[in-house]
Formats: C-alpha cells, structure tokens, sequence
C-alpha cells in the first residue's frame, strides 16, 4: 500500500493515500466560533468549503511548531483538512510491515518501523468519526 | 421494448392524471349535473388508460375503461350522478394511487381490482347495460377552426382531412405519425390533429389518426407524399367544406375581417399554449446548473475587487456588462427552480373531505394564493408539515357540529390554507376557527416541565407548543388539542430556513403563520464584523442598522437592551454568544432583526457592507453548530460564515 508520511510535533505518522485527496500549504483559515475543540476552520479550496481539523488537537498533542501542510482528505463522501506540521514523504510498503500496535484504539490501524524510524499509521474514518 | 426511459414520465402523468380526478370528483360531488366535469373526469381517465396501456400495466388499462363506461353512461343521461357513484370513483381513484406507488416501489402494480371491478360493474348494470364501443376518433371543430377554414376557403386554400393508417405492428407508431406531420407541415398549416398532437407523441393512439390540413397543393400531391413514408397502410383525403359552411356567412359578419396568415400564426399560439409546452429536467442537472451560476457570482464579486485595484474603465465597463448578465441568468435559474405551491396544495382538499368524514366533522377548506412560487427543494420538503397542520387544525381545533352550534358558530368550519408572498419571504397560513389553545394549560404543562412562564408574554406561552417535550405529552394533546409533532414541524421548517409561529385565541380559533425564503442558495446579505471575525446576516431578517454608543444599552429584567423609537429592543452580544474576544470601543452597531413576531438586535463591531452571497454548506463535522446555516465565499477568496439568526435570538 501506498503511504504519506507527516510529521506532528517529535513524532511521525501516516495516512493510507487512498483516502488522501491532496496536499496544501497552509492557508488563511475562518474561525468558527463555538466550534469542537479539534476544528481549527474552514478554508476555500478551489471554490469548495472545507472544514479543517487540527490533527494535533484530535490526538492530545501539544506541541506548538510551525504547521506547514494541510492533508486533505476524504471520508465518509465529505473533505477534510488535517493540519499537520510537515509532509515528509509517500512511499509504497508491504502490509507485512504494518505491526499491531500497543495502544489499543480504533482510529491506530499499526506501527510501521522504517529503517528504524518508528512511524503511527492512522485509520483516517475511524479518526474523523468517533 | 425498453420502458424503463419512460417509467419516470410515466409515473409523474399518472399522478397529474390522478390529481386531476381528485380534483374534479370533488367539483363533481358539489354539481353533480355539471358535464363539464363529467368530460374532464372522462378525459383524465382516458389519459390514464392510454398511458397505462402503452406501458403494459394491463390492471390500470382495465379499471379506468371500467371508469370510463361509467363516466359514458353519464355523459349519455344514461345514469345519474349520485353519492354511491362518487364513492365508488373516488375508491377507483385510490387504487389507481395505489397502483402508481406500487409500480413506483417495486416495479408492478400489484394490486387487488376484482372487487372495485365488480362495484363498478354493479353500477354500470344498474341501468341498461351497453358495451361501450371502442372510444371513436371524432372531430369536434370548435369556433376557432372553424372560422379558419372558413378564412382559408376564402383565400382559395385546401382544406383537407387526412386520414393516415399506419402497419399494426409497426414499433414506431409516433415516430411514423412524426414524420407525416412534419411532412403535411411543409405543404402548408395543420390546424388540428385528433388524437391530439400531445397523444400522437404519447403513442395514445392505434394505428389510425387524422390531420386537418389547410394548403394549396391538391388531394394528389398530399396522398403522394404522406404514402412516401415508410410503415404507412393508408392515406385518405377528403376536402373538409360541408359542414362548415352553413355557418360561414354568420361569422364572416360577427368577426372582422383578419388576414389569414395571422389567423395561422395565432392559432399555432394558442395550440402550444394547450399543449403546454415544456421539458422535464433532472432536478439534480438543475441543482448543477445552480452551483455553477453560484461559482460565476463568486468569481464576478472577486474580478470586480481585482477591478477596483486597477482603475481601468475599460475593465470596469466590461464587468458591469458581465455582471448584468450573471444577475439575469441568477434570475433566471432561480425561476426556474420555482415552482408554485399548487402542486402541494391541490392534494388537501380531498385529504381534508375525508378527514372531515371520518371524524364526523364539517368542514370547508379555502385555499388562496396557490400560485405563489417557491424554491423546488423547498415545495417537495413543505407538504409533509402542512399534512401536519392540517390535520391538527381538523382533529383537535375544529369542533363537532353539535358543539359549534352550541357555542353559537355555524355548523360548518372553515380551514383556510393561505400563501402569498412577502418581501423576499412567502408566508403560509393554516387558520382554523376552532376552539384555539387554552393558555392555561399550556403554562401547566410548562411548569411541569420546569419552565418558568412568569413574565412571558401570552404569545410567547403559545408558542411553546413547538418545543420538544411539549409535543410528546398526551396531555396537551387531549386538552389543547395542539401539540403533536409540533416540534416536528418546527425542526423541518427551520431547515428549511423558514420559521413558524402560531397565533390563538380561546375560543375563536388557531393561526399557524410558517415564513420561508423564496429561494435558498444565493442571498443579499449584510457583512458585519465581531471582533476580528466577518459574519454574514441575511438581509430578509434584517428590519433596520443603527449606529448605538455602549451606554445607551440599559439593563431590564436582567436583559439588555436598548429604546428604540420608543420601543423596548433585547440586545444580543454576537461577541459573547460566539465566545469572541469583546473589543472595547464606545460605538457599536446594532443590527436589528425580525424573525416571525420576535425583535431583537444583534450587537455587532463594524459594518462591512451589503453583499451577494452563495450559500455553502458546511461539512459534517460542524453539523451541530446551530448558529450558522452555511458558508460562503467573499470576493477575497476567503470564507465568511453566515449566521443562522433564528437560532441566535
């Protein structure tokens, strides 16, 4: 399967690409006001509104560096965009390589070790759903 | 054959058809003797039977020729119209219903004729019993043709009866029937076609059809081209003069002497007027159609920005011109959408006679303004709370005869279904002159669900019928009457951007009064900002902007706000209610807004002016933020929400 790999604060993740629709740079986000604690906004992509999630936010992380990209992706017929610090890469891996993870929760599918890397591979519905 | 193409426009006929018999059985049952509507009864049911035919619901065909012989007799004075008889109509019209949904549902129009079939047998026997021939093609000339022909005549044309026969089997009877029109058309002007040319298209016809043609070519030349088209049997011609003539002279002195051509011309008016010309449209390519106009307005309102920045005329001028257009094809688009709120309306009479019946009730419903219009989604979407409000105003607000009488009101009472338009909004009413709702059982109910009524106005205590809780409660529905699914209602006519109030008075009677936006994806409205943050409200709940100092806001009862020529206006900090930072500065604006009875003004930074906007919707994940109905996109590219005022006040 073919993966992106991003960073958030000192860790890595990764999404499955086949629910990615496209990656941004960051741009100017409306506030909603008396929205969830996780939706920073919404942004105009191409003439579409689409609302985007911060992704550190959603997985009690905290660190505050500089967010570059916007992953835009699509569950359940509807975009979204994850806020996420840095794209690093996509890479094709083998399914063999993604390992049951310790943290028991829906929205983690396993853990992939690159070359030593230790890498979050998410479940980007059950992230965006529960 | 594949039918499945025509199953839609099938079914869609069929329920026009079937309205149409509702509507006229009920015309039918207040002037038995009137065979105008016996006629127009005939003509629906015959349609159905066509339609029906053609496609092979073989049940249909069967019951509505049945009807028909009825509806013969009639016409002939051979039966007479009595209750038994409508009944037993209206029940054919119900099972043909039933018929068209099943075959809507699960392809077949399973359903049980045989009894219906017997009773209307037993009505057809009741009086001597003739087979009714095969429903022959005859001409029926009105004034209008016929002084055409007399006009024609004059001017030394050809008045022909063509009589075409087409092969039995052939599959493309009404491509065939296509072809001599098109050709009798070239050679000179068809004045009528029986069946109708609507029928022809339909393939509501045999395999026999006759064309009235005015030409100047001769009988030889007509035969000669209809016969080159392939799949034909026969070709009659006749001149048509007799039977017209002995009226001539008449005419020639009531009516003034009118070109010919004119005459021609006038009548092809007045033919496709008949025929109502139109085509369906997928309403999902409308849909489309809309969000690209949608996308033109957004990207206008941005060149138009760019524009300012480079001062030229000649861009300037050109937009304008560009903005022109997009505002008429905005329009356009628009009534294309709208549909008037007929088509909802014309099925309650029947449901209100049968309601009336059941519950032993009598009652009158009066519908005005059916032809107000409104946005396509919100048409398909506002019959179901209407059904609701009806049938309340019936069950619980209208009283028994026995009881109306007592309390000195006629027997009969009237539900008055009412719609007109408003600004940019249109109003429906549903009015009873029932028993109305009893206040004090309402405040009861309210305490027992830990409200408190003190200080509420009576209209506001009424109006808490459409809260959630109120309406599950039996009680109130026993007491008031009022109450069930109320808050049903309400949800789905805010959804629709719309709002509902009631108005009622013991005794008198009830009003529900339901306001909707006559359109829904593109608005003017007014940009306001609060704190660092751009809003947009709708300018249909917009009354008035004023320019207020921070002092001027008073405290009252523990609410803010302010005096108004004279007027006591709430005051809501958009800043607090959106949890915004609250900027400190001694001016602000209030923007003051209406939304059914109810005044308040929003407390708001700056204003930033008045706007074109489109309608967005906003994903999922916001879905419970009420305050907002959608997004959009401003000329800058950036998206602005757009404030949901109903839910803020």
């Amino acid at each position: 399967m073919q993966i992106v790999i991003f960073t958030l604060g000192n860790e890595k993740f990764a999404l499955d690409t086949s629910i990615v629709h496209g990656i941004e740079k960051m741009m100017s986000i409306t506030k909603v006001p008396n929205a969830p604690y996780y939706v920073r906004g919404l942004i105009n992509l191409r003439g579409n509104i689409i609302t985007v999630v911060d992704l550190k936010s959603l997985l009690n992380k905290y660190a505050k560096d500089e967010e570059e990209n916007i992953i835009v992706v699509e569950v359940n017929e509807e975009k979204i965009g994850l806020i996420v610090d840095k794209v690093d890469e996509v890479i094709e891996i083998e399914n063999e390589m993604i390992e049951k993870s310790v943290e028991n929760v829906s929205y983690i599918k396993g853990i992939i070790n690159l070359e030593g890397q230790i890498i979050t591979l998410l479940e980007g519905e059950a992230l965006l759903t529960r | 054959m594949d039918m499945s193409q025509y199953l839609d426009i099938f079914l869609e006929e069929s329920e026009e058809n079937i309205q149409r018999l509702n509507e006229d059985l009920l015309e039918l049952e207040k002037d038995p003797e009137n065979h105008d509507i016996v006629n127009s009864i005939f003509r629906a049911a015959h349609t159905l039977k066509g339609m029906a035919g053609s496609m092979g619901f073989e049940r249909i065909a069967d019951l509505t020729h049945k009807m028909e012989n009825i509806l013969d007799k009639i016409r002939n004075g051979e039966l007479r119209v009595n209750s038994n008889i409508v009944t037993t109509l209206f029940k054919c019209v119900d099972k043909l219903e039933e018929m068209i949904d099943n075959i809507r549902n699960e392809g077949i129009e399973d359903a049980d004729v045989d009894d219906i079939i017997e009773e209307l047998k037993k009505i057809e026997n009741s009086d001597s019993y003739e087979d009714n021939k095969k429903s022959q093609l005859v001409f029926e000339l009105n004034e209008y043709d016929k002084d055409l022909i007399i006009k024609a005549k004059e001017k030394n044309y050809n008045v022909y009866k063509v009589k075409v026969t087409i092969y039995k089997d052939s599959v493309l009877k009404s491509a065939r029937a296509f072809l001599v029109y098109k050709t009798l058309e070239e050679m000179g002007e068809i004045i009528k076609t029986v069946p109708s040319t609507e029928d022809l298209e339909q393939e509501n016809f045999d395999n026999q059809f006759y064309v009235i043609v005015i030409t100047q070519k001769n009988k030889e030349e007509i035969k000669g081209k209809v016969e080159g088209i392939s799949e034909i049997e026969g070709v009659e011609v006749e001149a048509l003069q007799e039977n017209v003539h002995e009226e001539s002279n008449q005419i020639k002195e009531e009516k003034e002497e009118i070109k010919l051509e004119k005459q021609i011309e006038k009548e092809e008016d007045k033919s496709t007027k008949k025929v109502h010309q139109s085509v369906r449209v997928d309403l999902e390519r409308l849909d489309k159609f809309m969000n690209l106009v949608g996308e033109l307005v957004i990207h206008r309102t941005r060149l138009e920005q760019i524009s300012k920045d480079f001062k030229s005329q000649e861009l300037h001028e050109t937009l304008e011109q560009v903005g022109r257009i997009t505002t008429d094809l905005q329009d356009l688009v628009m009534k294309v959408r709208m549909l008037p709120i007929e088509k909802v309306f014309n099925r309650f009479p029947r449901m209100v006679r049968d309601l009336a019946k059941e519950l032993g009730k009598e009652v009158e419903l009066i519908i005005k303004g059916e032809d107000t219009e409104l946005d396509r989604t919100v048409i398909d979407e506002i019959g179901e709370p209407l059904v609701h409000l009806l049938r309340n105003a019936i069950d619980h607000g209208i009283e028994t005869p026995e009881e109306r009488i007592k309390q000195g009101k006629s027997a009969k009472g009237t539900v008055k279904l009412i719609a007109y338009q408003e600004g940019n909004k249109a109003v429906i009413k549903v009015e009873d002159d029932g028993k109305g709702i009893d206040i004090n059982k309402i405040k009861k109910k309210a305490e027992q669900l830990g409200i408190n009524t003190e200080g509420m106005t009576e209209h506001d205590i009424k109006n808490l019928i459409f809260l959630q809780g109120f309406s599950t409660s039996e009680k109130v529905t026993d007491i008031s009457g009022r109450g069930v699914g109320m808050d049903v209602v309400k949800t789905k006519i805010t959804s629709l951007g719309g709002s509902i109030e009631v108005i009622s008075e013991l005794g008198k009677g009830t009003a529900f009064i339901i306001r909707l936006p006559l359109t829904l994806s593109i608005i003017q409205a007014l940009l306001v900002k609060v704190a660092e943050e751009t809003f947009a409200i709708s300018l249909g709940f917009i009354d008035r902007v004023i320019k207020i100092k921070l002092n001027e806001v008073k405290v009252s009862n523990n609410k803010e706000v302010i005096i108004y020529r004279d007027s006591v206006i709430p005051i809501v900090r958009l800043a607090q209610r959106l949890n915004l930072p609250e900027i400190d500065s001694d001016e602000k604006f209030v923007v003051i807004v209406k939304v059914g009875e109810k005044t308040v003004g929003l407390l708001v930074d700056s204003l930033l002016g008045q706007q074109e906007i489109v309608i967005k919707p906003i994903g999922k994940l916001l879905q419970n933020q009420k305050e907002y109905v959608g997004a959009t996109i401003l000329g800058d590219g950036l998206v602005t929400l757009i404030l949901d005022v109903a839910a803020l006040i």
